[in-house]
C-alpha cells in the first residue's frame, strides 16, 4: 500500500484509538502506582520475632533501666524498665532515644590514629590490638623515663570503670585523675563547712510539702529526671506548694506554683531576706537552732544588722511584700525545704551563696527528716585487695604535682579540672605528656574553650576513648572507640531519692556494631602490657571477670534481675545535726557580690546567664536526631541560637524578633544569635540555651548555634576552688 | 461466643492529657516518632515542615513580664468524631480518595499511606495541625534503618501523615486476646505517648467504658477540649486546675462568658 | 511558508515573525517546564508550602483559572439556551479559553499532588463526601467537553477542512453543539460549586466555613454565580489583548457590549449576594465559634480590611456599576478598567478563600503564618500562563476563532 497523507492520518488515528481502548493505558497506570507504593529508596523493615531485653541507659548519671522492644534480634525501641528502682518504667527523651546512638554517623568506627596535624581531621585505620599495642608503649616509655606523673586522665566515669582508672594511675604513678566539679561538689564542702562531716547533700523533696528552689533546674534534668517528674506529679495530688526564684521563666518555673523572678546572681541575698524575715517574725524552729547552732546568735545578729527586708528588694529585684509572704509560706509549712545550686547541677555553686541558701532548712531545723535534708556517704561497692606501689608509683605520688593545682589536703574536691588551662597555658605547671580522655568531652563542657584547647595543643599526646567523634576525640591524636551502653556489660550506680540506690546492670541488647572494646577491658589489657608493678594490680582475666569478681556472692543476684537494691539504705544516712555558720561566710555576704558573674559592667551593660533543657544535653554526650528535633525554634533556628531577652530590654537596644545580632562578651567577640523577644526573662538579662554550639559529632547537631561555655570563663570559688562561673556581662551589637 | 455486652458496644478510644503533671519534657514526642518510625531531617527547625504527630505546645497567658506563664500543651491527633459524632470528621469527610477513614468500631481516624495522594485537602481541613506532609523522601543515615519497626509502614515521599493513637499496638492487643479467647484489656492497649510519659500525664482508654480511667477522667470540671466550638468532637481531653489555660482551648469573643 | 494552513481572507504574519514574537513566551514555558520536572522528581519539597500551607499559590491558580475560565460555559449557556445569537462571534474564543484554563487547571492538579502517579485514585477509591471528588469528576468531564467544543473549531483549519471526513465530522458536530454546550454548562455549574465547596466545608477552619443549604455551603453558589459573572469578562479581557497585539478589531462592539452588560447584570447580583453572605459569616456564623470577624482582618502583615474592601467594592460593585450602564460600558476605557478591575476582583476572592484560611490560626495559641511562593512555584504557574498565549496565538493564527475577523478587517487579495 502506497503511503499518502491521507492514510497515514488514518492509520495515526486508529492506532491512537487503538490504544487508548486496549488495556495498555489501565495497566501502565496500575503498575506506576504500584511503583510509588513500593520506592525502594524507602525501607521497609524486617519483620521478626518481637522479645524484650532488660538494661540500663547510660545517658547520664541517672543510670535509669531500660527495657529494648528487639524484633528478630534487631533493636527497635527503648522504653523505661517496669521494675527498676531508679527510675520505675519511665525515662526521659534522651533516654528513650539511645537507639540512635547505635546507629549514628558519628561514632568511631574503628581505633584511629592521627595522621598530620591536631587538627587537620586526617586518621588512618588501626585494629585494636596496635591501638592498644600504641598506648601501652608509650606509658611504657614514659613510665620508664620516670615521669609517671606526667600522664593525666579526664574522667566522667563512676563505678567499677572508674575505679579501674584509679587503680591504674596509683600503681602506675600519677595523682593527675581528673574529673569535672558539679552541683555535688559543693554540697559536699557545704556539708563539710557547715556540720563539719563529710557527706553529700540529699533533698527528700518526696515527702516534703513546700518546695523552695533557687533556679535549681528542677524539672529541667536535675538529679535523675524521672524522679523529679514524679515528685511534681504527686506534688499536684498531695498539693505541696513550689516557689521556683530563677530570672528566666524556665520549664521548672513555668510548672511551679509561683516563679519570683530575680535579678541574676543574687539569689543568696533573696535567702538571707527570707532568714531575716523568719527569724524576726519568730517562726523558726527554736528548739533546733539552739541545741544545735553553735553560731547561730551571730547569724542572727548579722541578718538584723545586713539583710533589712528593703534592701534585698533592692538587690534582688522583687517586691518586698513577695519577699515576706514567700517568707510566711515556707516558714509556716511543716517539711520546706530549701534547695540549691543553679540549672540542673552540672557546675558548681559558691559555698557562701550554698550556705545562704541552706540555712533556711537549718531554721526549721528540717534536717534528717523525711521531707527534709540528709546528709549521705558515698555508696561504695568495691572493696578490691590492696595494692602495691613500687618506688616509681611511690615517687609519682609523692612528688607529683596535680596539674589543675588541685590542693592535697582537700580531699572533699580532689579535681579542679577548670583550673588546668591557665595553669598549663601561664606556665605554672608543665603540660602533661600524655592525656587520657574518657566519659568526658572536655573541649566541649569547659569554659573559656579558646584557653582550653591552646592547653591542649601543650600536650604532647591525647587518646580519647569515646565512641564518638566529638570535639575532644577530633583533637586526639589515638583514638580507641568504646562501645556504647547497648553493646556492653557494665556495673551502674543509681540513686532515686534518699532511700532508693543500689547498682544496676547495663547488658548488651546487640553485639558491638563495629571494631570498638569495652573501656575496661582495654584498660586491663593495657595494664597487664606494662610492668609487674603495674600488672600485678589487675589479677583480672578481663573486665567481666572483674565484675564477678568485685560482686562475689551478690553476682548471680544482679546477673538475674538486673540490679541490686540496696536494703538497708539508712545505713548510707549520717547523723549529725550540728551546726556552724563559717566566719568566711559572714565576711563575703556582708558586702554582696555575686560571686558568680564576671565581666565589668561599664562596658558590658547586660548580663548574659545560661538556661538548660531537658531537650539539649549539654554534657559529654551531644543530642541524639530525635531530640535535637524537638528543641524549640526559640532556642534554634537553622544554625543560630535564640537568646531570650526581655521586650523592654529589646525595645531599649532596638533588637527585632528574629533579628541576627553580635553578642559580646570579654572572652568571646561578635558571637552571631538570633532575637527572641520574651516575656519571661528579667531585664537587662540574655539567656542563652546550654547543649549546642557542637563542633563535632554528625550533621544534625554539629555546628547548630552557640556552646555557651565558650562566651565564659572560668571563676574560682575562693574557698574550695571550684568553678562557680555561671554568667557574664556582655553586650550586644 | 465470648465475650459480654461490651462486645457489641463500639469503643471509643480516647486521652485525657492532665496539663497540670505535663513538664514539656517531649518524652511523648520522642516515643512517638520511635514507635512510628518518624523520619528527621538535619535541620528541623523550620516547626512548618517538621513532622511530629504528637507535638508539645508551649501556650502563654499573653500577659507581659513578670506575669507571664506557660502551659505546656501535648497535641496528638484528635480522632475527631465530627458533627454529632457520626464520624464525619473534618479531614475524613475532604479526603477525595478514602486514604483516610473513620473507623467506628474503634473510633481511630486511620490514614492509608499508600493510597493517600498528597492532595493535602485534610491538612487544609484539620484546624489543629494534626497532619503532616512527607514534604521530603524519608532519609535514615547508614544503619539506623535497621531500628525501625516493622509494625508501622515507613512513609514515602508526597503523601500525608498524622498520629493513628499507636493502632497497630490495639492490633496487636487484639490478636494476643483473640488467641486467649478474650477482650482486651485496658493496660494492654496503651498508646506509645502514654506509656512513655514520665509524669504519667497521660491516661488512654475507651472513653466509652465506664471501668476505664479516662471515663471519669473526662468528666473532671477542669477538663476541656480543643476548639470545642467547631463541634469537631475531638476524643483528646484535656485538664487544667488553671483557668486561662482551659479558656485557651477555644475562642471567645471579647465580651463572651468564657 | 504556512500560507496553506493560514484560513483566506485573513491577514496573518510571516512564521519566522510569529516565532520571533512568541519567543520570549516560549522561554517562558520552558523555565516552566524546567520547574515542573523539578517538583517531579524532587517532590514538593521544591515549593514553599509547608504543613501550615498545605493549599497555596496552585490551588489559587487552578480557582482562579476556573473562574476565569467561566466564559465559556456561561456563553454557551447564553448562546444555546437562552439563544443569545450574537455570542457566536465570541463563543469560538471563550472556548478556547476555556479550554486552556481548565487544561491548566488539570496541569496544576497534577503538579501540586504528591503522587500524580496516584492521582487517579481519587476515582478508583472516590469518596462522595468530599468536594474534591466532585471537583474530579465534573473537572475532568466537563474538560472533554470543552475538549469537543474545541474540536470542530480545529478541523475547521483550512487543511483540515479539505479532507471531507474532518469536514463532515466539522460540521456534524456543529449541528449537535447545542447537546454539548447544556452537558457542560450542567457540569459547570456543579464543579464551580464544589470548588466553592472546597473551603465552605472546612467547619475546621473558620474563615472559609460557610453554612448553607443541605450539603451545600454557601459558597457553593457563589462559586458558580461567579464564574458564571466574571468569565465572559475575561474573555472580553482576552479579547481587547489579542485586538491590541493583532492591531485589528475581531468582535464587533455590539457582541462586546452585550456580553459586558449581562456580565454587569450578573456581576451585580453576586456581589449583593457575596455582601450578605460575608455579613451573614461575620455576625452569624462566626460568633458561634468564637470569633469575631475583625480578628482575620487584623494582627498580621498582610490581610487587613482592605482586601475585603477590594474584593467586594473595587471588584464587585465598581465593575457591576460601569458594566451596567450602556454609556459607561460604551465608553471603552471604562470598559477596560471595569473588566480588569473585575477579573482583579474574582481573582482576589478566590485568593482569600484559600490562602487566608491557611494563613488565620484556628488554635487561640497559634499565630498567623504568611507564605511567599517559591520561583518554582511561581515558574509552574506562568507555566499555564505562556501555554495559553502559545496556544491562543496559534489558534488565532490558523484557526477560524473570529468569524467577524474578515468582515471586519477587509483585505486586498495578496499579489
Amino acid at each position: 500500500m502506497k503511503i499518502n497523507r491521507r492514510n497515514f492520518l488514518s492509520l495515526g488515528v486508529g492506532a491512537a484509538a487503538g490504544l487508548a481502548f486496549s488495556p495498555i493505558g489501565i495497566k501502565l497506570m496500575d503498575d506506576s502506582s504500584i511503583w510509588t507504593q513500593n520506592w525502594s529508596w524507602t525501607p521497609v523493615p524486617a519483620d521478626g520475632e518481637i522479645s524484650y531485653k532488660d538494661s540500663v541507659c547510660s545517658f547520664c548519671d541517672s543510670k535509669c533501666g531500660i527495657s529494648v522492644r528487639t524484633i528478630a534480634g534487631r533493636p527497635v525501641k527503648i522504653k523505661g524498665r517496669e521494675d527498676y528502682p531508679a527510675n520505675d518504667g519511665k525515662i526521659c527523651p534522651l533516654g528513650l532515644s539511645g537507639l540512635q546512638l547505635l546507629y549514628s554517623p558519628s561514632r568511631v568506627r574503628t581505633p584511629l590514629k592521627k595522621v598530620g596535624k591536631r587538627d587537620s581531621n586526617k586518621w588512618q585505620e588501626i585494629t585494636m590490638d596496635e591501638a592498644i599495642e600504641i598506648l601501652s608503649e608509650k606509658l611504657k616509655d614514659i613510665r620508664e623515663k620516670g615521669n609517671s606523673k606526667d600522664v593525666a586522665a579526664i574522667s566522667g566515669s563512676s563505678g567499677i570503670r572508674y575505679a579501674l582508672l584509679d587503680r591504674f594511675f596509683k600503681v602506675y604513678g600519677s595523682r593527675n585523675l581528673l574529673k569535672k566539679p558539679s552541683v555535688q561538689d559543693s554540697y559536699k564542702h557545704l556539708v563539710s563547712s557547715m556540720h563539719s562531716v563529710r557527706g553529700n547533700l540529699k533533698f527528700d523533696f518526696e515527702n516534703s510539702d513546700f518546695i523552695l528552689s533557687f533556679g535549681t533546674g528542677l524539672f529541667d534534668g536535675f538529679d535523675n529526671p524521672v524522679r523529679m517528674f514524679k515528685v511534681n506529679s504527686n506534688k499536684k495530688v498531695s498539693k505541696a506548694t513550689f516557689v521556683q526564684v530563677e530570672p528566666y521563666l524556665s520549664n521548672t518555673a513555668a510548672i511551679s506554683d509561683e516563679w519570683l523572678p530575680i535579678n541574676p546572681g543574687t539569689e543568696a541575698v533573696l535567702a538571707l531576706g527570707i532568714a531575716n524575715i523568719i527569724i524576726i517574725e519568730s517562726l523558726y524552729d527554736k528548739d533546733f537552732v539552739s541545741k544545735y547552732g553553735k553560731n547561730f546568735n551571730d547569724f542572727k545578729s548579722f541578718l538584723f544588722k545586713n539583710y533589712n527586708v528593703d534592701k534585698v528588694s533592692d538587690i534582688t529585684g522583687i517586691e518586698t511584700k513577695k519577699i515576706e509572704s514567700l517568707a510566711r509560706g515556707f516558714a509556716r509549712a511543716s517539711k520546706p525545704i530549701a534547695v540549691f545550686g543553679r540549672g540542673v547541677g552540672d557546675t558548681a555553686l559558691s559555698l557562701n551563696e550554698a550556705i545562704a541558701c541552706y540555712s533556711l532548712n537549718l531554721l526549721k531545723g528540717n534536717v534528717d527528716k523525711k521531707g527534709g535534708v540528709s546528709f549521705l556517704k558515698d555508696y561504695n561497692y568495691i572493696n578490691w585487695s590492696t595494692i602495691n606501689l613500687d618506688d616509681i608509683a611511690k615517687k609519682g605520688l609523692l612528688e607529683g604535682e596535680r596539674v589543675d593545682e588541685a590542693k592535697t589536703n582537700n580531699v572533699i574536691t580532689d579535681s579542679i579540672l577548670n583550673r588546668m588551662p591557665d595553669a598549663i597555658n601561664s606556665s605554672r605547671k608543665d603540660a602533661p605528656e600524655l592525656l587520657i580522655v574518657e566519659n568526658a568531652n572536655p573541649v566541649y563542657t569547659m569554659s573559656n574553650t579558646k584557653e582550653v584547647l591552646k592547653s591542649f595543643e601543650k600536650i604532647s599526646f591525647i587518646v580519647s576513648f569515646s565512641s564518638f567523634m566529638d570535639e575532644t576525640a577530633s583533637l586526639a591524636d589515638l583514638i580507641i572507640p568504646d562501645d556504647i551502653y547497648l553493646e556492653k556489660r557494665e556495673d551502674c550506680l543509681f540513686e532515686n531519692g534518699v532511700n532508693n540506690f543500689g547498682v544496676g546492670l547495663s547488658s548488651p541488647i546487640v553485639k558491638p556494631l563495629f571494631k570498638t572494646e569495652n573501656f575496661s577491658d582495654v584498660l586491663i589489657k593495657i595494664a597487664k602490657k606494662l610492668p609487674s608493678a603495674v600488672s600485678n594490680a589487675f589479677q583480672w582475666e578481663n573486665y567481666s571477670d572483674c565484675l564477678e569478681d568485685t560482686f562475689d556472692e551478690k553476682w548471680s543476684d544482679l546477673e538475674e534481675s538486673g540490679f541490686i537494691k540496696e536494703k538497708n539504705s539508712y545505713r548510707y544516712v549520717i547523723k549529725r545535726n550540728d551546726f556552724a555558720f563559717p566566719k568566711s561566710f559572714f565576711d563575703f555576704m556582708t558586702n554582696f557580690k555575686s560571686a558568680s558573674i564576671d565581666g565589668g559592667e561599664e562596658e558590658y551593660p547586660l548580663t548574659l546567664i545560661p538556661a538548660d533543657t531537658i531537650r539539649l544535653s549539654s554534657t559529654f554526650m551531644a543530642n541524639t536526631p530525635f531530640v535535637t528535633k524537638i528543641v524549640s525554634d526559640k532556642i534554634l533556628k537553622g544554625n543560630y541560637s535564640l537568646i531570650q531577652i526581655n521586650s523592654e530590654t529589646a525595645k531599649k537596644y532596638s533588637l527585632k524578633n528574629g533579628k541576627v545580632v553580635s553578642l559580646t562578651t570579654p572572652f568571646a567577640k561578635d558571637i552571631k544569635v538570633m532575637v527572641n523577644i520574651s516575656e519571661a526573662v528579667v531585664p537587662n538579662t540574655i539567656v542563652l540555651y546550654k547543649g549546642l554550639g557542637h563542633k563535632g559529632y554528625d550533621d544534625y547537631i554539629k555546628d547548630k548555634g552557640v556552646n555557651y561555655n565558650e562566651l565564659i570563663s572560668y571563676l574560682e570559688d575562693k574557698d574550695t576552688g571550684l568553678d562557680i562561673a555561671y554568667g557574664i556581662r556582655a553586650k550586644i551589637v | 461466643m465470648k465475650g459480654g455486652h461490651n462486645n457489641k458496644k463500639n469503643k471509643k478510644f480516647g486521652m485525657v492529657i492532665n496539663l497540670d503533671k505535663c513538664t514539656g519534657c517531649g518524652s511523648c514526642m520522642v516515643a512517638c516518632m520511635s514507635e512510628n518510625n518518624v523520619p528527621f531531617k538535619k535541620d528541623e527547625t523550620n516547626k512548618l515542615d517538621s513532622i511530629t504527630w504528637m507535638r508539645v505546645y508551649k501556650i502563654t497567658n499573653k500577659k507581659k513580664f513578670p506575669d507571664t506563664e506557660f502551659c505546656f500543651l501535648p497535641r496528638p491527633c484528635m480522632h475527631c468524631g465530627g458533627h454529632g459524632d457520626h464520624g464525619h470528621s473534618p479531614c475524613v469527610s475532604v479526603c477525595p480518595a478514602t486514604a483516610t477513614d473513620y473507623d467506628h468500631e474503634t473510633g481511630i481516624v486511620s490514614q492509608i499511606y499508600t493510597r493517600c495522594f498528597g492532595c493535602r485537602y485534610c491538612m487544609a481541613a484539620c484546624p489543629y495541625h494534626a497532619r503532616y506532609f512527607n514534604w521530603w523522601d524519608p532519609i535514615w543515615p547508614e544503619g539506623m534503618e535497621k531500628t525501625l519497626s516493622p509494625n508501622v509502614s515507613p512513609r514515602m515521599r508526597g503523601v500525608v501523615e498524622k498520629c493513628s493513637f499507636c493502632y497497630h499496638r490495639y492490633q496487636l492487643a487484639k490478636e494476643k486476646a483473640y488467641l486467649e479467647e478474650r477482650e482486651v484489656e485496658e493496660g494492654e492497649y496503651q498508646t506509645a505517648c502514654t506509656e512513655a510519659c514520665p509524669s504519667g500525664a497521660i491516661t488512654f482508654g475507651d472513653l466509652n467504658n465506664p471501668e476505664h480511667k479516662v471515663y471519669k477522667l473526662k468528666k473532671s470540671p477542669n477538663a476541656f477540649r480543643l476548639l470545642e466550638k467547631l463541634q469537631t468532637n475531638p476524643k483528646v481531653y484535656y485538664i487544667s486546675s488553671k483557668k486561662w489555660v482551659r479558656d485557651a482551648g477555644d475562642n471567645y469573643i471579647l465580651n463572651d462568658k468564657k | 511558508m504556512d500560507s496553506a494552513l493560514i484560513q483566506k481572507g485573513v491577514k496573518r504574519c510571516s512564521l519566522p515573525n510569529f516565532i520571533l514574537g512568541l519567543s520570549p513566551v516560549i522561554l517562558l514555558l520552558l523555565w516552566g517546564v524546567y520547574a515542573m520536572f523539578l517538583c517531579w522528581f524532587k517532590g514538593l519539597n521544591q515549593t514553599n508550602m509547608n504543613d501550615y500551607y498545605g493549599f497555596a499559590l496552585w490551588i489559587w491558580a487552578d480557582l482562579a483559572v476556573i473562574a476565569l475560565g467561566g466564559g465559556a460555559f456561561f456563553t454557551g449557556f447564553l448562546k444555546y439556551i437562552t439563544g443569545q445569537d450574537e455570542i457566536k462571534n465570541i463563543i469560538n474564543y471563550a472556548v478556547v479559553i476555556g479550554f486552556i484554563c481548565y487544561s491548566s487547571a488539570l496541569l496544576i492538579l497534577a503538579i501540586d499532588v504528591g503522587q500524580p502517579l496516584r492521582s487517579w485514585f481519587i476515582f478508583w477509591h472516590a469518596n462522595v463526601h468530599s468536594m474534591l471528588t466532585e471537583v474530579a469528576f465534573c473537572l475532568s468531564l466537563y474538560f472533554s467537553v470543552l475538549a469537543i467544543e474545541f474540536l470542530p473549531l480545529v478541523l475547521e483549519n483550512r487543511k483540515i477542512n479539505d479532507i471531507p471526513f474532518f469536514h463532515n465530522l466539522a460540521h456534524n458536530m456543529h449541528k449537535s453543539m447545542a447537546v454539548f454546550a447544556a452537558t457542560g454548562v450542567f457540569l459547570s455549574c456543579f464543579h464551580q460549586g464544589s470548588l466553592g465547596g472546597v473551603s465552605g466545608v472546612l467547619y475546621g477552619r473558620p474563615f472559609g466555613f460557610r453554612e448553607g443549604l443541605l450539603i451545600w455551603p454557601w459558597t457553593f453558589f457563589l462559586y458558580t454565580w461567579s464564574a458564571a459573572a466574571y468569565g465572559p469578562c475575561f474573555t472580553i479581557l482576552l479579547t481587547k489583548t489579542l485586538e491590541k497585539i493583532t492591531k485589528k478589531k475581531l468582535v464587533k462592539d455590539n457582541v462586546i457590549e452585550l456580553l459586558a452588560k449581562i456580565s454587569g447584570w450578573m456581576i451585580f447580583t453576586y456581589i449583593i449576594a457575596k455582601t450578605i453572605d460575608t455579613i451573614y459569616w461575620a455576625k452569624v456564623t462566626l460568633p458561634k465559634l468564637g470569633f469575631d470577624w475583625m480578628f482575620f482582618y487584623s494582627n498580621n502583615d498582610f490581610y487587613g480590611l482592605w482586601i475585603l474592601i477590594f474584593e467586594i467594592l473595587f471588584g464587585g460593585f465598581l465593575p457591576a456599576f460601569i458594566l451596567m450602564s450602556a454609556k459607561r460600558r460604551k465608553n471603552k476605557n471604562l470598559l477596560l478598567v471595569a473588566i480588569i478591575l473585575a477579573v482583579l476582583g474574582i481573582s482576589v476572592n478566590r485568593w482569600v478563600m484559600v490562602l487566608q484560611t491557611m494563613a488565620a490560626p484556628v488554635l487561640s495559641f497559634d499565630s498567623w503564618v504568611l507564605y511567599i511562593p517559591s520561583w518554582q512555584e511561581v515558574a509552574t504557574t506562568l507555566l499555564p500562563v505562556a501555554y495559553g498565549i502559545i496556544l491562543i496565538a496559534l489558534a488565532y493564527r490558523y484557526l477560524p476563532v473570529f468569524p467577524q475577523e474578515k468582515e471586519l478587517n477587509s483585505i486586498k487579495e495578496e499579489a
